[in-house]
């Protein structure tokens, strides 16, 4: 989903109740991990409608929700629980491996690496939801 | 011709230029030295690195099928009920207002996410499918699953039956043969408003 949205006087939010499923998807594979004993395969079941949810409504996640869901087996990565987080060196980088499948990760540590999505400069709206 | 004492020039050189040789390979080089051409590069026994291929669609729902009898404590579920009953309070009532529009209340039902909601089977064919009651924790093209007050999973089929749904003030039925599409479709699909024959 974009950044978290809602409804300023004005502007308008097409696709809305495909925004609020996808969150709602999202905190349901949460929970199912903190369910005693672990079930992984109920939060990659919910992990995958939501993704074929995107997909099917031309509606595209944002990078910092992607960089949680492995790319292999759609588990929820959480550090500690899921996955591991290690450092490396020459190029510095940090390594995820998921602890599901075995599929890792690397993000090269630079300062002058930032998303597009993360400059202020190409934000144009925030729209924040409504509370009934 | 007399035979050469100890090893022949040739035999030592292959020795010395070919790495990584054991001795029972080494004597099988220099059996087939007379005979056959060597290779002095040494072949790496390469493991081959195999793709990870995706689990089929099969297999993941017999994983889930598999993992699911652990979990079928209906007391455990209830965060997910709290979560759905908020959810859908946040869609039903648009725009801070107090009352409900009947209107858009059908829209947004069929619509809506229904993992976590309490269904129960008011009318169907089979006469042991009545009177069953739960919370929904996966739903696909064809079935629902449920977790039943006496901490057992059903699968429970969409044909030939009719759900009901409370929330509330609102009671909202579902006629199951209607309604047999995956969930991701079910956003984009428009409902015809008769029932065909």
């Amino acid at each position: 989903m974009g950044k978290k949205k809602g409804n300023q006087s004005g502007s308008h939010l097409q696709k809305k109740d495909v925004y609020q499923r996808l969150n709602y998807l999202y905190q349901a594979a949460h929970f199912a991990i903190s369910m005693q004993p672990v079930n992984k395969e109920l939060s990659k079941y919910y992990t995958r409608t939501m993704k074929t949810l995107a997909q099917k409504n031309v509606v595209r996640l944002h990078p910092h929700v992607k960089r949680t869901i492995c790319k292999h087996c759609d588990l929820l990565l959480i550090p500690g629980v899921t996955c591991t987080y290690r450092n490396k060196g020459k190029p510095k980088q940090t390594v995820v491996t998921c602890q599901g499948c075995g599929t890792f990760r690397r993000y090269l540590l630079n300062i002058d690496n930032k998303l597009w999505h993360d400059k202020p400069e190409n934000i144009a709206n925030v729209v924040m939801c409504n509370k009934s | 011709m007399e035979e050469p004492k100890g090893l022949s020039f040739v035999e030592q050189f292959v020795k010395e230029k070919v790495p990584d040789l054991s001795e029972k390979k080494l004597e099988k080089q220099l059996v087939n030295l007379y005979q056959k051409p060597i290779l002095l590069l040494c072949e790496k026994s390469g493991k081959v690195k195999k793709k990870k291929q995706k689990k089929s669609l099969r297999q993941c729902k017999a994983d889930l099928k598999r993992a699911l009898t652990q979990n079928s404590n209906y007391a455990e579920y209830e965060p997910l009920r709290k979560m759905w009953s908020e959810y859908i309070r946040e869609v039903l009532y648009v725009g801070g207002k107090k009352q409900v529009d009947m209107k858009m209340a059908q829209e947004v039902f069929l619509k809506a996410d229904l993992h976590g909601a309490v269904i129960s089977v008011v009318l169907s064919n089979c006469k042991h499918l009545e009177k069953t009651k739960g919370t929904i924790i996966t739903e696909s093209k064809n079935m629902f699953q449920i977790v039943t007050l006496k901490n057992t999973i059903r699968n429970i089929p969409k044909k030939n039956s009719v759900f009901e749904i409370i929330f509330e003030n609102l009671r909202v039925t579902i006629f199951g043969d209607q309604f047999c599409i995956k969930p991701s479709q079910r956003l984009t699909k428009k409902f015809k408003n008769y029932i065909p024959v």
